[in-house]
């Protein structure tokens, strides 16, 4: 009885194989549908950062999708909300592996979840671009799949410690972090960096999703430092500094700060902030995209006509996604079929001139090459670029 | 241990305003518990609701930075419209979600409870988006500060403090020498014998919930001025917070919801200069189970026979 059902499964799928590869008029056929991903924190307490990598993907998808498509198809978007959990993500992207449209994801964001869902992705050749995940082990761990289009903890980390100490000569350093796998990854990279190069450092935290920032800051204010570093996604770092501020530590004369990719924000760190930020410094894994070619130009203002505010990885997600669908597009059709391995092999072979300022292209480890750190400082509240110390 | 010590006026100070903040918000879970006998989950979202309010009366009568009236007519506009929005939101919960479910299984109001939450936090979501609002207190504040020692108070510090203790002060008056707040006492007694003593016991429910949810929303408003931001998850660790600090004082009792409010903030701060941030969670949980397990009823806590 069994072996007749297996008969029976096979011819049918037989049937429905000649039936698609006929459809297709000999050997090539027309691919129906065509699915990224979407994987980040698009929910929860990191949604503002995670919303912006989604509408970044989601312009993307729509740009090529008015220029008609990859050869005609639409290209659909499904979102994987982790809520930038790694048991969230893990479930997630079992379920993208499954779906035979899915041939790549854009993200997952945190480092945490994406070090946790590689292994299924790498299962079934399904390849990712992480748009923020800066944990070295992305790209140590092996995996043929990862792809990232941002710097790493370990180039960002004493980048920034060396201008820290170098150019601003500071000798006594207060290291905040917010609790987080980034946030602590970075910190302990600056810190480490820090200290070899004679600085005395006081480390701290500050539990992402507090408020309540003035016992933090008399602290800080009480350790004396001539710099603040703090490795935040973005949402505490205005209430430290107007917490500074308003007890009488402001940046300028013999204070400064430094923030991280994060706090890249205009509308959060520098309107947030309410002019206590006036005079610090962020580091981003991304050029001043208002510097670059014109056609970053272009995006910062379509994109700021359909969503309220360009956050930190936005433009990130746009070339990444940008990327990812050059790779599918290149791939070759085969029986109707794109496969995720030959969208895999694409990615590590291509170039591609987006928006970032760099000819995008990624080494045998997935990281992308020539990919710097670049420091702004906030000047008359606008953030302008000073020096990249690590490109 | 030097620059620890130095540092205590000023986390006085920062323990005051936080401990006000988390006892105003404590006080509506602990008059829900009273009454019910039930956790309100969604306190911390209407708490929340009360700041947007406060940041939606900002968008109208602050533009460019500056307020357009007296920036007192502002704030003034501001707590009307909190208090009135958060109470009326309150009446609402109570009306929709949990009279229906009043009399039933004891946790069917709790399940309601959080799905009410996640309603909240979810639309506030859809509809302004995930990330922070600013609340523009530049201009609309005055920015003079007062030294006391090596202590700084700010004028928001300030505004929070006399607020809070003033409503908490009033508040108590009013339920222990109103006869509303005899009426609200007998029911939270015995709600049975309340209503055949002729309370209207579904009122004296609905202003409970009116008054708690007010004062959730004035809280609301003082923490968009104190931090200059609101978001829609801001109620969930807020709430949390005033929940622990209800029930360090002794769930049900204004005054220990109070003084647990205090505490805990008081907690947090003087730790501060003591254990790593990443700690100061583990040292105010950890004075809450000690003062459970001294005073299994709170601080306030009367050894009285269980009542379920």
């Amino acid at each position: 009885m069994r072996r007749l059902r297996i008969l029976i499964a096979a011819a049918a799928l037989l049937v429905a194989a000649c039936g698609s590869g006929g459809g297709g008029g000999g050997g090539q056929g027309t691919v129906k549908a065509i699915t990224i991903a979407a994987a980040g924190p698009f929910t929860g307490d990191l949604a503002p950062v995670g919303q912006g990598g989604l509408h970044g993907v989601q312009m993307a998808v729509d740009d090529w999708n008015a220029k008609g498509g990859i050869d005609g198809v639409k290209v659909q978007v499904e979102t994987a909300d982790d809520t930038g959990k790694p048991d969230q993500g893990v479930t997630l992207a079992s379920k993208l592996a499954s779906e035979d449209a899915v041939l790549g994801v854009i993200g997952p964001m945190n480092s945490s979840v994406v070090l946790a869902t590689a292994p299924i992705f790498q299962r079934v050749s399904l390849p990712f671009i992480t748009e923020s995940g800066s944990n070295p082990m992305i790209t140590e761990s092996g995996w043929s799949v990862a792809h990232r289009l941002c710097a790493r903890d370990d180039t960002q980390g004493p980048a920034d410690a060396r201008y820290a100490t170098s150019t601003l000569g500071a000798k006594r350093i207060f290291v905040l972090d917010s609790k987080t796998a980034y946030s602590q990854g970075l910190a302990d990279q600056f810190e480490q960096a820090a200290k070899s190069a004679g600085t005395t450092t006081q480390r701290d935290s500050l539990t992402s999703g507090t408020k309540d920032a003035n016992p933090i800051a008399t602290k800080i204010k009480a350790f004396k430092p001539d710099l603040l570093f703090f490795a935040d996604e973005g949402p505490e770092a205005p209430l430290v500094l107007q917490g500074l501020k308003s007890q009488g530590l402001s940046v300028g004369s013999g204070f400064a700060y430094m923030g991280t990719d994060g706090q890249f924000d205009v509308k959060q760190f520098i309107q947030g902030a309410q002019g206590a930020s006036e005079g610090a410094y962020v580091s981003n894994i991304a050029p001043d995209i208002n510097s670059l070619p014109a056609s970053s130009k272009s995006f910062v203002q379509r994109y700021t006509a359909r969503y309220p505010d360009l956050g930190p990885f936005d433009a990130t997600a746009y070339e990444a996604a940008s990327v990812l669908l050059t790779a599918i597009k290149d791939a070759p059709v085969r029986n109707g079929k794109i496969d995720r391995a030959d969208v895999n092999r694409q990615l590590g072979s291509l170039t591609y001139n987006g928006i970032l300022g760099i000819p995008v292209h990624f080494d045998s480890k997935g990281d992308v090459q020539g990919v710097g750190i670049f420091l702004f400082q906030v000047k008359s509240g606008q953030f302008s670029q000073v020096k990249a110390p690590g490109a | 241990m030097d620059l620890a010590l130095h540092q205590i006026p000023q986390q006085v100070v920062n323990g005051l305003v936080l401990g006000s903040m988390y006892a105003l918000i404590a006080l509506g879970y602990t008059m829900v518990y009273g009454i019910l006998e039930m956790i309100n989950f969604a306190h911390g979202d209407v708490y929340m609701a009360g700041a947007f309010l406060g940041w939606g009366v900002t968008l109208l009568l602050v533009r460019g930075g500056f307020p357009v009236v007296a920036a007192g007519l502002v704030i003034l506009a501001m707590f009307l419209v909190a208090m009135l929005g958060a109470g009326l939101l309150g009446v609402t919960i109570e009306r929709l979600a949990y009279r229906p479910l009043r009399g039933g299984h004891r946790l069917a109001p709790l399940i309601s409870a959080l799905g009410v939450s996640i309603f909240l936090e979810n639309i506030v979501s859809a509809q302004f988006g995930a990330r922070a609002q600013l609340v523009p207190t530049a201009h609309v504040l005055p920015g003079w500060q007062v030294s006391l020692g090596s202590a700084t108070v700010s004028f928001v510090d300030g505004l929070v403090v006399v607020v809070a203790l003033g409503l908490m002060v009033a508040l108590d008056r009013f339920v222990r020498r109103t006869r509303y707040g005899t009426a609200m006492r007998a029911t939270a007694q015995d709600r049975e014998a309340a209503g055949f003593m002729g309370i209207r016991v579904n009122q004296v429910i609905a202003v409970t919930f009116l008054l708690g949810s007010a004062l959730a929303g004035i809280a609301g408003i003082l923490a968009g001025l104190l931090y200059t931001e609101v978001d829609f998850f801001m109620g969930y660790l807020a709430g949390l917070k005033a929940f622990t600090a209800a029930v360090l004082g002794r769930i049900g009792n204004i005054r220990g919801a109070v003084l647990g409010g205090l505490l805990l903030g008081m907690v947090e701060a003087v730790s501060t200069p003591f254990v790593n941030g990443a700690y100061v969670n583990v040292v105010s949980f950890l004075v809450l189970i000690l003062v459970l397990l001294i005073r299994p009823s709170g601080l306030l806590g009367e050894q009285l026979p269980d009542k379920v």
